[in-house]
């Protein structure tokens, strides 16, 4: 554990400018300063170039016919009206396609080739408001907007699958049903004869139910022998814990241009995307053309979060219509079409059981999940149902541990990442799991905390969960190092934990009536990168300018500076010399793109190690040029001199200039790949300080600390802000986040209607801390000991935010009002396909197991009547067997 | 439907156009002027991204339409830094790391941009009522109020 | 999201105007469109013809009459009214209330009579109208007409104005104004009649709104008060909005009130039951389908309740009476 750096306020950030890090041979370091963002004066003077900004000559724009039904069979679509208007450039449906539509990738799909995939364009039924069904192109949006009106779509509508529970239910009616299944002859997905084979397949899914049900696949994750332990376990308790469908929601919707160049046989394509090669190579596959007929360009990107981390159809058709129309083709997404058109995430059931002992010990945690991923196999539906399982446990011991993990379908948009995929879901779970034992028992959170963290003589602990995926299995990756519960020890100092508590008692003596006050914690581990390789290049001009490129692809978080840092430290040049364009692939033979925290970690990783290879790659130059062997050449702050620091230097200039006929390239440029050898695991805690108003259920969020271990800080800054965004994310998340739909499957947000939060939504007080407890310098690093911070801010701060609330309701005074009815218990509901033999223990209904916290939400938590055991820390009895399944007489109640 | 003639004035230069009535002002800015740093995020007024200054008030450009503002003077963030050097409105979100992806900012630069034009000095609750009309989801708006918090004066003495 | 096609006029006389609305079937008349033009956005309304008020002369003012009632013009934009500060002595409720509406950047071009016509039952400026006990101003081809505020909402979007009358300006009788009890509606006729005794009285107002997010409220209480010197309440008004398919008044709430006696929340919050429960069985019997809209359809209403607030804002109704009576108190001292 080394010191943390509050980062009070810009202020302090100003202080720690340049030269304060730490100098190599006089010259300053930048990595590791404030240095301000090479983005952002052209954003702040309007100069930004957004996908909706472009205008080719001759572009049109194309606007997308939806579905206005959850789920019906595609009758009739009529495009004549539209066709006949003067204004119409074209108009197309599923029919038109020869062969059909185009389909999704379902990568996260249980086997390739799915018949669950989705067509670009509906070809005989529509499964989510939404979904595309026809596509109208004009001079202009307003025209083609115009022109989508006259197109006539004629449904019949099937019976709705419109929540998880609806979808398990026994004989639901299923989305994707088997041909014998379905009414009225088979499935209409004619263009996917060569799927037709995997349609009758079952086994893709291992022993999950046959393609009858709504099931897309089933994940396991399994640490040591649960069942044993749980029946071994002093005490135990159940409890359904459940996140509603939420969004990433950026402030730029999706968009494309798509421009077929003729004469070349080559597609251009400007989209923001979170995976330029991965879209390309999607494009062109959807298209029938080589990887290479497809260039993908990054414009720039108004927030992503994960919604832009996959193809859609739109990408596909607006090709398409390129290449048929021989000329410009635009399309964007408005926010009416965002909210069911762009992938939604979370929504998920837990259904826990925990054994744990008289002192908090946490011993055995079985998790039953369902992950509601919409009505499509889409690129990432299933990516929250596969990464939430195994990341539970979190930083906590719990020495046996299994969850099943069902990917379910629905009538509804599709599901796909968003910041803090599976990890944010998987903490709010499991951070109230510790906070409901805490209560059990009667000890301190914080103090339940340190008595199951994993410590630091532990790590790297792992692998010690198994992932088990329709198609194999997988260790889930060792946590590397830290200190956890040393990082708990200084944040609950730093914040004043004991003050916090004590303000809590006096304000419940002196003002019974007032708002409740709560505090809650939230500890986190945020896996830095999915294990996929970065690739950078480096290129010198004949001007000594370095140019960057890799396979990341920004959306806001300052990837032209961070990496501008970092090669200025590299080759020891001034950061002006560094210039970074990403997101072009022409540039750049492949690259995954930005998600996972992976930027600064791995990509970052790609930067340096490419640029320590230009520096081999120039050396034999300059060794050349100053007439002495390699082994004399130094690299000096000026470009190249000799070791014993005679003679002349060379500038980076020099060099690039002479470099042509020593490399064989033709240029002094170099190439690496990171291969990351394991996943850094960043970690931290969040404080969250609230108070409720008993009134309303209004939840307003007083205070927030963020301390984190994210290794070795490139930007203090531009770190902070991506921690402040991830709260922002976690008191929408945990507050009132939500993407409600109807009983029959249609979407209740309005056109601007997802619920994000204002600046007044914020806390007042917003505090960042890092420790640089340096990740050790594994082998494989890239020489860096950089852990991501992308997501901590969301994946801590919800859980934070939600034990909270807990907290406050747990410290309500006075009588309870009047009962309510008791809350359905877990795996005893109505619909309960997810039932499980209810271990007794049952977690009274006025406990926080719901986000988001809305104010109707929390009014009914004031309102249910507490169990006597809340918020009363005693003592509790010995563990004696006869008690082993009835920890607390109020508990079991119900 | 007949187009309407409008006159309109934008960061100094009037232009004379002839537009449909259903065309707003801020596709109006987009589309026929090229000045597309006025961004459209909802279309439905809830976001702030499209804020330009009408005749010097904050307005959002997707709710005014083109022949409303006939007539009318309009400022757009391309108008803020004229002389070529960054305002100081802009400068204070570039200081304090008051944008990310940087699609909300423009509007951001435009309504603070008017606040302290008032000839009133604006409080921090003038300050937080006036950018609770802009939607931002990278920021969490810790670093936007920092920055407008700059402009006012200094900063509260210690923020813990 | 564009609207659809439509004509634009800008008379310049308010008979122009009505002209204008009578020729073309299903017209709307364009103040500020902060509510039009997002619904037009959506295509959720596609009316051919816009008429708009900006070229015609007189509406933009804030007038006062001796009896010191407010004439608030069609084209008065919310943010006149917010730097109107003899406002917020005069009718402090309507000062407090206009603060809340929207942004900052839709007051700018949003008026008080649009947001009136809108009827949006989830919003606050429909049940300012009641709380204050306006009179709406309207002229059509048959004339003008003064529509009290129980008279002017129909449900959702839907007003007393006729597709052929335009919101002239609304009438505000003074915040001293003190209405006998015995005369509970607030018929345009008896407006003004009661006791008045301006000058002697202290105002107060207070709009106290359960907003988890600062721009969008689910629902809300509206209270006005005077009281006398020696701290009795001489006059009581309070709306909720976010309750029901129109505004609702509290009127047994202000009886309550009016009775003087420590300020009971769970007598205010039974009173405030009966309130809401009567107002949505007047609602039952409201007719569906087109009456006068000239406000636009949709609401506010926050995702998960429905126009009427769902079973939430009625169960805190009563909650939200009582802190909008308390601190209008307090703000009357």
């Amino acid at each position: 554990m080394t010191t943390l750096r509050p980062d009070a306020g810009t202020a302090g950030v100003t202080r720690s400018a340049a030269g304060t890090r730490g100098e190599t041979g006089g010259r300053p370091t930048v990595v590791g300063t404030p240095a301000r963002r090479r983005e952002d004066d052209r954003l702040l003077r309007g100069r930004g170039r957004f996908v909706a900004d472009l205008r080719l000559p001759g572009q049109a724009q194309a606007v997308f016919v939806r579905s206005t039904e959850p789920h019906a069979l595609l009758r009739a679509v009529d495009v004549s009206a539209a066709r006949g208007d003067r204004r119409a450039v074209a108009v197309l449906s599923a029919a038109d396609f020869p062969g059909g539509p185009p389909l999704l990738p379902s990568a996260s799909g249980p086997v390739p080739g799915l018949p669950t995939a989705q067509p670009a364009l509906a070809t005989d039924r529509v499964r989510y408001v939404g979904e595309p069904v026809a596509v109208v192109v004009a001079a202009d949006r307003y025209a083609a907007e115009d022109l989508a009106d006259l197109v006539r779509v004629d449904y019949a509508p099937l019976p709705v699958v419109a929540d998880l529970d609806a979808a398990l239910r026994p004989g639901a009616p299923t989305l994707h049903p088997r041909a014998a299944d379905q009414p009225g002859g088979p499935p209409g997905t004619p263009a996917r004869g060569d799927d037709g084979a995997a349609r009758d397949d079952s086994a893709g899914r291992g022993s999950a139910p046959g393609w009858g049900d709504n099931v897309e696949q089933v994940v396991r994750a399994v640490r040591g022998d649960v069942t044993a332990a749980l029946a071994a376990a002093p005490l135990t308790f159940s409890v359904r814990l459940s996140i509603a469908r939420q969004a990433g929601a950026p402030m730029e919707t999706r968009g494309v241009v798509a421009d077929w160049d003729r004469a070349a046989g080559r597609l251009t394509v400007w989209t923001p995307t979170q995976i330029p090669h991965g879209m390309r190579d999607a494009v062109a596959a959807a298209l029938g053309l080589p990887a290479d007929a497809v260039r993908v360009v990054l414009p720039d990107v108004g927030g992503a979060f994960g919604t832009k981390m996959q193809p859609y159809p739109e990408e596909f058709v607006v090709a398409w219509l390129s290449r048929l129309l021989g000329r410009p083709v635009g399309w964007v997404e408005d926010r009416a079409e965002h909210t069911v058109a762009t992938v939604h995430g979370r929504d998920q059931h837990h259904d826990v059981e925990v054994g744990h002992d008289a002192s908090g010990r946490i011993l055995a945690i079985r998790d039953r999940m369902a992950s509601d991923i919409g009505a499509y196999s889409f690129t990432n539906a299933a990516v929250e149902a596969i990464a939430t399982p195994a990341a539970v446990p979190g930083l906590y011991r719990v020495p046996a541990y299994a969850a099943e993990s069902l990917a379910v379908f629905t009538n509804k948009t599709p599901a796909g990442p968003f910041r803090g995929v599976g990890a944010a879901p998987a903490t709010f779970v499991m951070e109230r799991i510790v906070d409901l034992v805490a209560a059990q028992v009667g000890v301190d959170p914080a103090e339940v905390r340190l008595r199951n963290l994993i410590g630091p003589d532990e790590l790297p602990y792992g692998p010690r969960t198994t992932l088990h995926l329709t198609q194999g299995s997988m260790p889930w990756p060792p946590h590397d190092s830290g200190d956890y519960p040393g990082l708990l020890r200084r944040a609950l100092d730093l914040v004043g934990y004991r003050d916090l508590r004590r303000e809590q008692a006096q304000r419940r003596a002196s003002d019974p009536a007032g708002p409740l006050f709560g505090v809650g914690l939230g500890m986190f581990v945020e896996p830095s990168g999915d294990g996929k390789p970065e690739l950078a290049r480096l290129r010198v001009d004949e001007y000594g300018v370095v140019e960057v490129a890799a396979g990341l692809a920004p959306s806001g978080q300052g990837h032209e500076t961070m990496l501008a840092q970092i090669v200025a430290d590299e080759l020891r040049i001034p950061l002006d010399d560094v210039v970074v364009r990403l997101g072009d692939t022409d540039r750049l033979r492949w690259g995954a793109g930005t998600m996972a925290s992976r930027s600064a970690a791995v990509g970052g990783g790609a930067v340096r190690l490419a640029a320590r290879a230009l520096v081999e790659r120039a050396v034999p130059v300059a060794a050349r040029l100053l007439g002495v062997p390699a082994s004399a050449v130094a690299l000096t702050e000026h470009g190249f001199g000799r070791t014993d620091g005679t003679g002349a230097a060379l500038d980076w200039a020099s060099v690039a200039q002479a470099a042509g006929p020593t490399t064989g390239t033709g240029e002094l440029a170099a190439e690496a790949e990171f291969r990351p050898a394991g996943i850094p695991f960043g970690y931290g805690v969040h404080v969250s300080v609230v108070e409720v108003d008993p009134g309303t259920g209004v939840v307003t969020a007083l205070r927030h600390r963020a301390f984190d271990d994210c290794g070795t800080v490139l930007n203090p800054m531009m770190l902070a802000g991506q921690v402040h965004g991830g709260i922002g994310f976690a008191i929408g998340n945990a507050l009132f986040e939500e993407l409600p739909y109807t009983d029959d499957g249609f979407p209740l947000a309005g056109a601007a209607g997802y619920p994000l939060p204002t600046v007044s939504s914020m806390p007042a007080d917003v505090w960042v801390a890092h420790a640089q407890a340096p990740a050790p310098p594994a082998a494989g690093r890239g020489g860096g000991d950089v852990k991501g911070a992308g997501e901590g801010g969301v994946i801590g701060g919800t859980a934070a935010i939600a034990n909270a609330v807990a907290d406050a309701l747990a410290h309500r005074p006075g009588p309870p009002p009047a009962r309510t009815p008791a809350r359905t218990p877990a795996g005893t509901g109505a619909g309960g396909t997810l039932a499980f033999p209810s271990l007794p223990g049952i977690v009274g209904p006025e406990a926080v197991t719901r986000i988001p916290l809305t104010p109707p939400e929390v009014l009914r938590l004031l309102r249910a009547q507490p169990s006597p055991a809340t918020g009363v820390p005693a003592a509790y009895p010995a563990n004696t067997p006869d008690r082993r399944h009835a920890p607390n007489p109020g508990l079991s109640r119900g | 439907m007949s187009e309407h003639p409008v006159e309109v004035t934008v960061n100094g230069t009037r232009h004379r156009l002839d537009v449909p009535a259903r065309l707003s002002l801020a596709d109006l800015l987009r589309e026929h002027l090229g000045l597309t740093g006025t961004h459209l995020g909802c279309e439905q007024g809830r976001c702030g991204s499209c804020t330009v200054l009408l005749s010097g008030e904050p307005v959002r450009g997707c709710l005014v339409l083109a022949v409303q503002a006939d007539g009318a003077e309009v400022t757009t963030v391309e108008g803020v830094a004229a002389d070529g050097t960054l305002d100081r409105v802009q400068s204070a979100l570039r200081e304090h790391h008051g944008l990310q992806c940087g699609f909300c900012t423009p509007g951001i630069v435009l309504t603070l941009r008017h606040l302290l034009d008032l000839p009133a000095p604006p409080g921090r609750d003038d300050l937080v009522a006036a950018l609770d009309g802009h939607l931002c989801r990278c920021t969490g708006y810790v670093n936007i109020l920092r920055a407008a918090e700059s402009l006012i004066g200094p900063a509260p003495s210690e923020r813990s | 999201m564009k609207p659809a096609p439509f004509d634009y006029r800008s008379p310049a006389t308010l008979d122009d105007v009505v002209t204008a609305l009578a020729e073309q079937p299903g017209a709307r008349v364009l103040a500020g469109g902060q509510s039009l033009l997002p619904a037009l956005a959506r295509r959720a309304l596609r009316p051919p013809l816009l008429v708009d008020l900006r070229a015609v002369p007189g509406l933009d003012r804030i007038d006062r009459t001796s009896q010191a009632t407010l004439f608030i013009g069609a084209r008065v934009t919310q943010r006149q009214i917010e730097r109107d500060h003899a406002l917020a002595g005069e009718c402090p409720l309507l000062a407090e209330t206009i603060r809340r509406v929207g942004h900052p950047q839709t007051r700018t071009r949003g008026t008080l009579v649009g947001g009136l016509a809108h009827a949006d039952p989830a919003a606050e400026l429909p049940a300012l109208l009641v709380a204050l006990d306006g009179v709406v101003h309207a002229r059509g081809p048959r004339g003008d007409r003064r529509i009290g505020a129980d008279a002017f909402y129909l449900g959702p979007g839907r007003t007393a104005l006729a597709p052929d009358e335009v919101a002239v300006a609304v009438e505000i009788p003074s915040a001293t104004t003190t209405p006998s009890p015995a005369v509970p509606t607030g018929t345009p006729g008896d407006a003004g009649g009661g006791t008045d005794d301006t000058g002697d009285l202290a105002v107060g107002g207070a709009c106290v709104e359960v907003a988890p997010r600062a721009t969008v409220a689910l629902c809300g209480a509206l209270a006005t008060v005077a009281r006398r010197a020696d701290g009795t309440v001489a006059a009581a008004r309070i709306a909720l909005f976010g309750v029901a398919a129109r505004p609702v008044r509290a009127r047994r709430a202000e009886r309550a009130v009016l009775d003087g006696g420590p300020l009971d929340p769970a007598l205010i919050a039974l009173l405030t039951r009966e309130d809401l429960d009567a107002a949505r069985a007047a609602d039952a019997e409201l007719p569906d389908g087109e009456g006068g809209t000239n406000g636009a359809s949709g609401t506010n209403g926050a995702a998960g309740a429905g126009a009427d607030g769902g079973d939430y804002c009625r169960e805190v109704a009563g909650e939200l009476v009582h802190r909008a009576i308390d601190r209008a108190l307090v703000a009357a001292r």
